[in-house]
């Protein structure tokens, strides 16, 4: 994860507010339609998810899509300076991770189908031990502020979270992408679903 | 924590198999029976249950010397003696091993066990390799890079720390404490 800078100011009270006081779309841990898809490594990855035997009704985290999902429909998030959207869209999301939810080890299928994706994440909050956010290589990613902004090493690098802290776990999080490669995503993607 | 030395010659043959095969004692996360007795140790509790963790079923696996399956191995301890490992002697110690399947997790806490003392040396042996979503974490660290039969000694046996498997396998570890009372 690099740094990139910290943009503090450009967090909004009431998105805070309105994400630790809703559900958003629970989005649960398993997932069968959106896990298979059409990349290799999904199929293998969803192979590991079960054979791993995790809890398939227990496990589940907060998500609030930009444009989708109800609880924040009304917000207008613009992107902080601090990244560059020459040339460039985005879709952004927040998530939000109870003490004792988990997204297990995985990568993001999308950034490998939005072409020249770059993966953002921004902290909501400051770091607090058992938050943990881990990805390739053994790192742990620690004594974060809010407004910190980092991005993902490549977009599509394996990670997992979890929340075994005694508060919630929440953050913003983007992909930016060129345009026009949101449509083929959008095919290969949610093709199981859209049978 | 110091890494010490890898110390696998000394675990005995099939005990590995034994804790992955078996799954010794569920240990549930939420144990208002058990966690009670100081006002510390209460306020951990209390922690635990505001944060939710009472209304899910979480638990992990143990392994102590009353577990049936781990019998066999009691008959001869000098696997647990660390001899040319402690630098001194102890009155007492205990140990247990701990077991976590995809999904399982302890959150983060300071050792019951150990509150209120002021020497004691508390050893983690790990007995499965390293991967990717096995997390031990201690402060801001996160123990990784490790090999089975890896040992650890903890700098501080006070440290907050907690432990979750994000990953595909299961992650076992053995835990010993030396103290004296």
């Amino acid at each position: 994860m690099k740094y990139i800078g910290n943009c503090k100011e450009w967090i909004q009270p009431e998105w805070i507010d309105r994400i630790l006081n809703t559900d958003g779309d629970v989005s649960p841990l398993h997932q069968p339609h959106n896990q298979i898809g059409e990349l290799p490594e999904q199929k293998e990855l969803y192979a590991n998810f079960c054979r791993a035997g995790y809890d398939k009704r227990n496990f589940y985290v907060n998500m609030y899509s930009g444009g989708k999902t109800k609880d924040v429909l009304d917000f207008n998030v613009q992107p902080p300076d601090l990244i560059d959207m020459t040339g460039k869209v985005w879709h952004w999301w927040f998530i939000k991770t109870m003490p004792g939810q988990l997204s297990h080890w995985h990568f993001d299928p999308h950034t490998v189908f939005c072409k020249n994706a770059e993966r953002y994440c921004i902290a909501l909050h400051d770091y607090e031990p058992g938050q943990i956010f881990t990805w390739e290589g053994g790192h742990l990613h620690t004594n974060f502020v809010a407004g910190d902004v980092f991005k993902f090493d490549y977009p599509h690098i394996m990670h997992g979270t979890a929340n075994i802290s005694m508060s919630p776990r929440y953050n913003f999080q983007c992909t930016v992408y060129e345009p026009g490669t949101i449509d083929n995503y959008d095919k290969k993607f949610y093709k199981k679903n859209q049978e | 924590m110091q890494y010490v030395g890898n110390f696998i010659d000394r675990i005995p043959d099939g005990l590995i198999e034994t804790v992955l095969r078996e799954d010794g004692r569920v240990t549930p996360v939420y144990q208002p029976e058990k966690w009670k007795g100081t006002p510390e140790i209460e306020a951990a509790l209390k922690e635990v249950e505001s944060a939710g963790y009472n209304k899910l079923d979480y638990h992990f696996y143990q392994f102590t010397n009353s577990t049936e399956c781990m019998q066999p191995y009691l008959e001869d301890l000098k696997w647990l003696s660390f001899d040319n490992i402690l630098p001194k002697t102890y009155d007492h110690y205990h140990w247990w091993i701990v077991k976590y399947y995809p999904g399982d997790m302890q959150p983060m806490h300071v050792d019951p066990h150990v509150r209120g003392m002021n020497e004691c040396l508390r050893y983690t042996m790990m007995l499965t390799d390293f991967q990717d979503g096995h997390i031990l974490t201690y402060g801001d660290f996160m123990l990784t890079d490790y090999k089975a039969g890896d040992l650890f000694l903890w700098k501080d046996f006070h440290c907050l720390h907690g432990a979750v498997n994000i990953g595909f396998d299961p992650r076992i570890s053995l835990q010993v404490s030396f103290y004296n009372k």
